[in-house]
């Protein structure tokens, strides 16, 4: 055994540590291994008696549990004249037996043949060696797409399925494998399945060749042939417009290769960067990036090659290609900026390709839901049958590029689907009209019919993947070919040279994409407008005098008949008694409401599926929680208890002489009456704070309702483990139990003096008064808001910063929005910004999920409170600058607005005495400025006497006033003072220092760069800051 | 000091004299302070109504008296942009420069009563902050030398060449390894504004000394 075989086995196999200490006993072991196969076989031989040497030049390597078993094989490859290795090595065996395999051991195993043990037991009865091809085992994407294979598995789970895929999954690796073999390295294979990638212009077999091909490319030339008819309405419309002259054999030609070509290029950049003469460009810069990043990023490259090879046919093979080059390298805008136009025209014409199969499936089958199945079957054969498909892809790249040459300058190049779009059917229908103005444009006939396909094509990931994540992905992508691109039409603008409009309109789409289907988004925007509206009604009582609630007067009215009747109950002497109303399982109960059947059984409410129902819940809703909302209010001054439990007072109660049990009852039977019809579950608890009310919930779970009276107060909390506490959290119970607290009742014996200690003044204060059952906080019914935002940390994946810029423009004016909505504007506007943390992967486990991420927020005042969006858009995207990060680099943005003030209240004036900021100061002070002796003294320490104050009062420095503290600085220094200059740097710097937060201190960096890079210019050398 | 009029004084003189006045107890101060010649050679003498140190050395004192009566022609004419003494280590190369940048203000006046006693306070300080500097200055490597230079501005230089203050101590151009220095750093000590001259003192100190 070579030492090489060894080093390469410790580093691939697991678990043989120390044993692979160079050569060794693990070289010895094996060979010896290998020996005793060889003195057995013959034995064995003549055991058996039947023999022969079909396995001959085979050595198998058995991985985990197989059937038959390793031992079983091992003996028939004996038999057969194979070899069989106990210990897996890379040069030596060729096949790798196994029935499955982890995902790193794929990743590892990358270009071997991955064969299942059926193959051998096949190849023996059919008693010659069969080909692989069938039996290898099936692939599935690379490691790094967990979520992609996760959302698969259901699909592939049939049985059915199964057998469908597996061989042609197979053969279309065994073409692979085969490749890798004669080049040992797993990706070389394209110079050969693709020559002209090498030799652009060598082979014009033209579409003879992929006519050829047996049914499959019939099946698609029809289908090709008799799409455009075929269309749904949404693109019927469209082919009525201008020419819908089509050439009928371009787009089979090329539609299936494109993904491969695509990658092709990107796979030779790396091969050989220089061997190719018109693509060098390309793959130089490919190979750059690719080279830039770790072998994660090769390998996933391999796999999404394999992938693509796999499933290019598959539901959506543009989509797969941009996106993995995407989550790769986070540069393939640079890919496919560096192609040629006539590599631009290949997003395009899958589409056409892909779409076709996928009309095929929902025409025939008729279930929009599960096209993946039955769909990946149908485009296989493209590329299933071994040579025909080789000649074709040739002629199919060369015959392209050859057309395309000349159409060159022509044609505008229809850009990839965007499918953010296709996820909206009403965006689809607006297509035709924006496509309408780009029409004109593009007088190459062929561009006509490609242009549906993209929006039929945009549906098709939707509908596979069966949810709209792909979208997101996608559509961020789009928009990078289409920065990259600028001379490429869009659907959505009618000229090439608003790449910005686009990309707003990209982005734009993205975000209401996002919260159109986001349920947290959902949740906050009905629990904020269900807040006003009961904010709403209490006005309107308000203003009515107070007695215009019929549950209250019900109530009342039962409370007066009961005592009439005889007043069973005494009245006990509840001063005033707070009701907390919680909706238990408040989604389950909705969920269930019209699900009778359901009633009683365990019930798991999920993220919705599919973008059918995402509009039908909130739809559902709204009426049925507005129905609850209006009865609600029946018992007067309730506040909305549904989402956020907080209790609510019910005053006329005490009013009507106390509370007792059965007034309880009573108005849980009228809550309960008013959400009859959404049959949800209720729990009421009442007590004499809010405190008591809300811990009593726990009573009256499930389904039930509890009075705390008075006397039972101290029990009931002394029992309570002081977690149950609000504000009690599980560091706060931790720091307890270190103090021996555990219940309630041991709280109350810790002194007032000691909790204060402990947890600080307030907390201890509340802590104190808590354990007691004492709550004085009143119940509020308007809680004001402090501030409007809008985030969004999902999927987001930049490649550019324009791409950045105009989603921080579009979320702007989606906070824009929201300020209006709520009737607010303001003044301080926070940037939050999640960047991935070094080191975390580059694709989290949740797909586009913004996995471990360092959160990094900047704040900037604005001059005055505002609720315009192109403000708040200009403050942060300065902001976004000012912290130089990686666009690629961002998974999430937040825009955050606070200080609000409502409309009433006028725009503040900035300049007024009330307004303190550093610029304000300096402006004064630079204004005060000026040669004189003493009064420049005095200027300087105004600076200096300002500061302090400035600096703690501005919770953070806005961009302006350090920019006027720099121009200051050089001032000075062009003024030959340095003098103040230190003294000013200093000072502030002992200020930065002392105060807690980061960003001043950041903001003094800044200055003192900029300071110091005019000392430098100015005087040679820079300023020594001790 | 006796009262100036502005018929029988040359504005430009004046400052002249009072800055080379000046320039030559900060020089002493600084190579005291610097610790460029052991203590030994000083001697506490009263300059702006505060202590300051003086060499008593016949040599040093001539040297510096000459360089001083050189530059004052310059200063006169406004022609001296800087004036730096350079603390240079054995090798020669420069560690710390004290920089005297000083400017006159196009038109001279001397307006004010109080003007040379202001000016005064305003040296006072000067020489405070010299005396000081060694808090904010990193010690300097054993066996110092140091040296003045001149930073003219426009081609006063050529004049220089031609007229001779003093026989026999020429200005020469000064090495450029005394000028650069190896990652500066600057230190601000003082600046004065007044209606005769603008001048700022700074250091610039070699980062790594030894």
């Amino acid at each position: 055994m070579s030492r090489d075989v060894w080093s390469k086995k410790k580093a691939n196999a697991s678990g043989d540590n120390g044993w692979a200490e160079r050569g060794g006993y693990m070289a010895a072991k094996v060979s010896k291994l290998d020996e005793q196969f060889k003195l057995e076989a013959p034995r064995e031989k003549q055991k058996d008696g039947t023999c022969s040497t079909i396995f001959s030049g085979i050595s198998i390597y058995v991985n985990g549990y197989t059937d038959p078993s390793a031992d079983e094989l091992r003996r028939l490859m004996m038999l057969h004249g194979g070899q069989f290795h106990t210990y897996y090595s890379r040069s030596k065996t060729s096949h790798i037996i196994t029935n499955n395999l982890p995902n790193s051991k794929i990743k590892e195993l990358r270009g071997e043949k991955i064969v299942r043990p059926l193959w051998i037991t096949d190849s023996i009865q059919a008693g010659c060696l069969l080909p692989c091809l069938q039996y290898q085992l099936y692939n599935q994407k690379g490691p790094l797409f967990p979520a992609m294979i996760s959302r698969q598995t259901p699909e592939m789970a049939g049985p059915s399925h199964q057998k469908l895929h597996l061989p042609q999954r197979s053969m279309q690796r065994s073409v692979l494998n085969q490749e890798s073999q004669n080049n040992s390295l797993p990706p070389p294979n394209h110079s050969r399945l693709y020559p002209d990638n090498i030799q652009p212009q060598s082979v014009q077999p033209s579409s003879a060749a992929r006519l050829i091909n047996p049914q499959p490319s019939h099946l698609a030339s029809t289908y090709l042939n008799t799409d455009p008819r075929h269309r749904s309405p949404s693109h019927t419309h469209l082919l009525s417009n201008p020419s819908p002259t089509k050439p009928p054999l371009k787009p089979p030609l090329s539609p299936l290769q494109n993904p491969q070509a695509n990658l092709q290029h990107q796979r030779a950049g790396q091969q050989q960067p220089h061997s190719n003469s018109s693509y060098n460009s390309s793959c130089k810069e490919v190979e750059l990036k690719i080279n830039g990043f770790l072998q994660t990023s090769f390998d996933v490259m391999s796999h999404s090659k394999l992938k693509e090879m796999q499933e290019c046919g598959k539901a959506d093979p543009l989509p797969q290609v941009v996106k993995e080059a995407h989550l790769t390298n986070g540069h393939s805008h640079l890919v496919n900026g560096a192609l040629k136009p006539e590599d631009l025209l290949s997003p395009a014409q899958p589409s056409d390709d892909t779409e076709l199969p996928q009309r095929r499936v929902k025409s025939s089958h008729d279930k929009p839901h599960s096209p993946p199945g039955p769909f990946q079957t149908k485009p296989d054969p493209y590329e299933f049958p071994q040579s025909p498909p080789k000649q074709s892809e040739q002629s199919v790249v060369s015959l392209k590029q050859s057309s395309s040459h000349e159409a060159n300058e022509k044609r505008l190049k229809p850009p990839p689907p965007t499918y953010q779009e296709a996820l909206k059917a009403t965006e689809t229908h607006l297509l035709p009209k924006q496509l309408h103005p780009s029409r004109p444009v593009n007088s190459h006939p062929e561009k006509t019919p490609l242009s549906p396909a993209h929006r039929s094509l945009s549906h098709s990931p939707v509908r596979l993947n069966g949810s709209h994540h792909n979208a997101f992905s996608s559509a961020s992508l789009n928009s990078t070919n289409i920065t990259s691109k600028p001379h490429h039409p869009t659907e959505k603008s009618p000229s090439p040279s608003k790449s910005s409009a686009q990309l707003m309109a990209q982005t734009g789409g993205l975000i209401s994409e996002y919260y159109s289907h986001s349920r947290l988004h959902q949740i906050s925007t009905w629990r904020s407008g269900f807040s006003e509206y009961v904010n709403e009604l209490h006005s309107k009582r308000k203003a009515a005098g107070g007695a215009s609630f019929p549950g209250r007067e019900r109530l009342r009215k039962s409370v007066a008949q009961r005592s009439d009747r005889g007043g069973t109950s005494a009245p006990t002497s509840v001063k005033s008694c707070i009701f907390h109303v919680d909706m238990d399982c408040f989604f389950v109960s909705v969920g269930i409401r019209h699900r009778p059947e359901l009633q009683g059984r365990p019930v798991a409410v999920t993220s919705s599926r599919g973008q059918g129902r995402v509009p039908l819940r909130p739809g559902a809703q709204p009426q049925l929680e507005s129905q609850y909302y209006q009865r609600k209010h029946a018992p007067p001054e309730m506040e909305d208890e549904d989402l956020d439990r907080s209790p609510s007072e019910d005053s006329p109660v005490p009013h009507t002489n106390g509370v007792d049990q059965d007034t309880a009852t009573l108005s849980r039977a009228e809550i309960a009456s008013c959400s009859y019809e959404a049959r949800l579950k209720l729990l009421l608890c009442s007590g004499s704070n809010i405190l008591l009310a809300r811990l009593a919930t726990r009573k009256a779970k499930p389904d039930g309702q509890h009075l705390l009276k008075p006397e039972e107060v101290d029990d009931f909390i002394r029992e309570l483990p002081v977690t149950s506490l609000p504000g009690v959290g599980p560091v706060m119970g931790r720091k307890l139990a270190g103090m021996g607290v555990r219940s309630c009742g041991d709280l109350q014996q810790v002194s007032l003096s000691q909790l204060q200690k402990k947890f600080g003044p307030r907390t201890g204060q509340t802590l104190f008064r808590f354990c007691r059952g004492l709550d004085e906080r009143p119940v509020r019914y308007e809680k004001e808001r402090k501030s409007v935002s809008a985030e969004m940390n999902y999927n987001i994946r930049f490649t550019k910063v324009d791409e950045a810029e105009s989603f921080l423009n579009n979320l702007s004016m989606e906070v824009q929005k929201r300020l209006q909505d709520a009737g607010l504007r303001g003044r301080r506007v926070t940037l939050k910004v999640m960047v991935r943390k070094a080191g975390a992967p580059l694709e989290p486990a949740k797909y586009g999920g913004h996995g471990i991420c360092d959160n990094l927020a900047r704040t900037v005042m604005l001059a005055q409170s505002t609720d315009s969006g192109q403000l708040i858009a200009a403050a942060v995207i300065k902001l976004f600058h000012a912290m130089k990060l990686q666009v690629q680099e961002t998974r999430g943005i937040g825009i955050q607005v606070q200080l609000l003030d409502g409309h009433h209240s006028g725009p503040q004036d900035s300049a007024g005495p009330g307004s303190r900021s550093i610029k304000q100061m300096f402006l004064r002070q630079g204004s005060g400025r000026s040669r004189k002796i003493g009064q420049c003294e005095v200027s300087v320490f105004q600076v200096l006497s300002l500061l302090p104050s400035v600096s703690s009062i501005t919770s953070e420095p806005m961009e302006e006033d350090i920019l006027q503290v720099v121009r200051f600085c050089t001032d000075l220094i062009e003024d030959k003072d340095l003098e103040k200059l230190d003294l000013i740097i200093k000072y502030m710097k002992r200020l930065m220092q002392r105060s807690l937060e980061s960003v001043w201190s950041m903001a003094f960096d800044f200055i003192l760069d900029n300071v110091q890079l005019v000392v430098q210019q100015t005087y040679g050398s820079t300023l020594k800051v001790a | 000091m006796t009262t100036l009029t502005r018929q029988d004084l040359n504005f430009g003189q004046v400052v002249a004299d009072i800055l080379c006045e000046f320039l030559e107890v900060a020089i002493h101060l600084i190579l005291y302070v610097r610790e460029v010649y052991p203590s030994g050679i000083f001697q506490k003498r009263k300059k702006y109504n505060v202590p300051v140190q003086m060499s008593c050395h016949p040599e040093l004192n001539q040297y510096i008296q000459d360089t001083l009566h050189c530059v004052k022609p310059l200063i006169e004419k406004n022609d001296a942009e800087k004036v730096v003494v350079v603390i240079m280590d054995k090798e020669h190369h420069p560690v710390e420069r004290f920089v005297f940048e000083m400017s006159q203000p196009p038109l001279l006046s001397i307006s004010s009563d109080t003007l040379l006693s202001h000016v005064e306070q305003l040296l006072r300080a000067f020489i405070l902050k010299i005396s000081v500097c060694d808090a904010v200055l990193n010690n300097n490597p054993p066996g110092c030398s140091f040296s003045v230079l001149v930073h003219t501005r426009d081609a006063a230089t050529r004049n220089m060449e031609k007229v001779q203050v003093i026989k026999d101590f020429p200005w020469i151009v000064a090495d450029e390894q005394e000028v650069h220095m190896q990652e500066p750093r600057l230190i601000p000590l003082k600046t004065m504004t007044s209606d005769i001259v603008k001048m700022q003192l700074y250091v610039e100190e070699r980062a790594q000394k030894t």
